[in-house]
């Protein structure tokens, strides 16, 4: 069955496919407003999707991702709709010099100008495009995006003869420093920024949970191929469980000489990896994105994206959402508290997957014994598809 | 030594002369010298930048004080005798991980003559360990090996003036959580000027095979990307794994030395920064610091 997905879905971009040109149609703003965590907005700056004749769809934080073949000749025609200069630099393509989007070499594309980039797609992998005019402020305010080369034909390897998968996930790690999104007129000085809200994808904390396409489904037997990277200001330090098998095989849209296993890898301001997941197991977690200060390395910020829809117990689901869960103290030596918006079904099991009681959890707050639980770790998980780790200490 | 950096200034007035003619010359030099002797003086002093006045140790090339610390180029296989001359009021080291740490003392106004040698090619980082000598800038570089290469050297630092004046006055030995730097130089100078600096700026041909020596001097990581071309990690000495890498983006940890190939495969001129980018300021303004430019001729 999988084999058959797999064939079907080369078919399919065998007929999209063949090494052809691809044209892209990017505007910049800065006019966006971006959804936080804690409910507020703030401002942001960045690109978004213009159809010829057809008007633009609003920018987004990241910017769109542009996705082309091995082979394929793409070309980004750029308007400038804001009312201040930017270019877009294709971070890792090894362009020319013409089309490489740094203002001091190439200049700016001014306002209700355009410029169209072309790049040749060749080495399969992650890159990044952003906008290099006062890059310190202008990446800071949120005008970045991936940009993903297929492996094209064999589009399900991460490079020709290198490992396949089944599942593909993309995650670009960024930061803000508040203040400057709040008031991108005075700033301050540059080199006071200080990342204080941290994102995957331009999503924080529950929003990460929330989003279904953001949680990594993985079953035992599946190949799940990551594509991580980072435009922030901090160093991204990902933590895999152990259960996932984590293995780099490129970094840089380039073959590593030597594949690795990772349970931590760093991530360095402008650093792609390419990770390939086999997990063996059920598993019901989480990979940790840690934020890490760029000058003293103290984590200072940190995300989990979820592995099967695992909510980390410190995250909150969103206020007032039906999936509302919250399980606390974990760990726990006598009783453990869940606080819940509807009526559901709590499944305990072992970490392993066994399932070892069933219990109807009301609206409100539910309360749970440790007496019949043995020292040791749990899986709680609902039917509303939240899941939990329970340490259990007496 | 010296006859090789003549040769390097040199190339910038007669660059495709020496394109061709620098291959030999290094060959001829290879054939009968086994021993080079080299001298460096450690120098105290300050220097004043956005209204702030720095304070600054370095390894200077010359007995006169300047912000650029010596960059020195060996032989493979070839022995260096270093004579460091200790200009300064407080005792300072020659100390190279892994190479030179133990009997590396020289005392304030003396000289010591070290002799040093590198198994492997590679970039090497000798600072002073003692006084806060490093901490205020006293760490160059010595590239061994790739002689028949274009060679170049990338020496990194960041430096705040209140971090400055606390080791100055050895009030502290490392950066505390308020570290906040605002300086950041590639070898002395920071952008604009590097680009018109033709050790920071990395000129060649297409094809050539050109080679970057990187030590980071400074107290924090620093991310450094190149445009328009990947480079291959020779050796790092902080991230070995990535020795072999073929990079456009890649840490440069503090105290690290890196060895970096660049073979250019298209013509252009391509910036080259830290992408952390609070680091490509001067004193908070963009564009600044710590970036640089490459220039390929066809």
């Amino acid at each position: 069955m999988k084999r058959a997905l797999v064939i079907l879905l080369l078919s399919f971009s065998a007929t999209l496919g063949a090494q052809q040109q691809r044209d892209f149609f990017l505007y910049a703003e800065m006019n966006g407003w971006h959804d936080l965590d804690a409910g507020d907005s703030t401002r942001f700056w960045g690109y978004g999707w213009w159809f010829p004749h057809n008007g633009e769809l609003p920018i987004t934080l990241p910017s769109p991702l542009l996705e082309m073949d091995k082979g394929d000749t793409a070309f980004i025609h750029f308007y400038n709709l804001s009312p201040e200069h930017h270019t877009i630099h294709l971070h890792g393509t090894d362009v020319d010099e013409m089309n490489d989007g740094a203002p001091h070499t190439t200049g700016p594309v001014l306002p209700n100008d355009s410029f169209v980039y072309m790049m040749e797609a060749r080495d399969p992998g992650a890159y990044l495009y952003h906008c290099h005019v006062m890059t310190v402020q202008h990446v800071a305010m949120g005008m970045y995006g991936m940009l993903m080369v297929r492996n094209y034909p064999d589009t399900m390897r991460l490079y020709d003869n290198g490992p396949g998968f089944n599942k593909e996930y993309r995650y670009l790690m960024s930061d803000m420093d508040r203040d400057w999104n709040d008031n991108p007129i005075s700033p301050g000085p540059f080199d006071e920024y200080i990342a204080n809200y941290f994102m995957v994808n331009g999503l924080s904390s529950w929003q990460l949970f929330n989003d279904s396409s953001q949680v990594i489904s993985a079953l035992p037997g599946d190949s799940i191929c990551l594509h991580v990277g980072n435009i922030g200001f901090s160093t991204i330090r990902m933590e895999f469980p152990f259960q996932l098998n984590a293995r780099v095989y490129t970094s840089d849209a380039r073959t590593l000489p030597a594949p690795f296993d990772a349970d931590t890898l760093r991530i360095y301001p402008g650093e792609r990896y390419g990770v390939v997941l086999k997990p063996l197991v059920p598993i019901v977690d989480y990979i940790t994105v840690n934020y890490l200060n760029a000058i003293l390395d103290l984590p200072m910020g940190v995300n989990y994206i979820g592995v099967n829809q695992y909510v980390h117990p410190s995250s909150v689901a969103e206020p007032g959402s039906k999936h509302h869960l919250e399980i606390f103290p974990n760990p726990a030596a006598e009783e453990i508290f869940l606080d819940c918006a509807e009526r559901t079904e709590l499944f305990i099991s072992t970490i392993e997957g066994r399932v070892l009681a069933k219990q109807t959890l009301l609206p409100g707050r539910n309360r749970i014994s440790c007496a019949g639980l043995a020292k040791g770790a749990y899986l709680f998980s609902t039917s509303g598809g939240r899941a939990a780790k329970v340490i259990v200490t007496h | 030594m010296r006859g090789l950096c003549f040769f390097r200034d040199l190339r910038f007035v007669k660059r495709r002369l020496l394109f061709f003619a620098l291959p030999a010359l290094l060959f001829s030099t290879n054939a009968f010298s086994g021993t080079l002797q080299d001298t460096v003086y450690l120098n105290r002093d300050t220097f004043t930048l956005y209204q702030n006045l720095f304070r600054y140790c370095a390894f200077n090339a010359s007995p006169a004080f300047s912000r650029t610390n010596a960059m020195l180029y060996l032989p493979a296989g070839d022995t260096l005798q270093l004579s460091v001359v200790n200009n300064d009021i407080q005792p300072h080291t020659l100390t190279i991980d892994n190479v030179l740490s133990t009997g590396n003392q020289v005392l304030p106004g003396d000289t010591q003559t070290f002799t040093l040698s590198f198994s492997q090619a590679g970039t090497y980082r000798f600072y002073s360990a003692l006084s806060n000598g490093a901490q205020l800038g006293a760490s160059g570089s010595i590239l061994a090996g790739y002689e028949n290469t274009r060679r170049f050297t990338w020496n990194l630092f960041d430096q705040d003036t209140v971090s400055a004046n606390a080791f100055h006055n050895q009030t502290i030995s490392s950066v505390t959580p308020a570290y906040s730097p605002d300086v950041f130089l590639i070898n002395g100078v920071s952008y604009p000027q590097t680009s018109m600096d033709s050790t920071t700026t990395i000129s060649g041909a297409v094809n050539d095979s050109i080679i970057i020596a990187v030590v980071n001097s400074g107290h924090m990581s620093h991310a450094l990307h190149f445009h328009g071309y990947h480079v291959r990690i020779l050796s790092s000495d902080r991230t070995p794994q990535m020795n072999g890498w073929l990079k456009d983006s890649f840490p440069v940890k503090p105290g690290g030395a890196m060895t970096l190939l660049l073979i250019p495969d298209k013509p252009g001129m391509y910036p080259v920064h830290d992408h952390n980018l609070i680091c490509v300021t001067n004193n908070g303004l963009y564009a600044g610091g710590m970036m640089t430019m490459i220039d390929i001729t066809p």
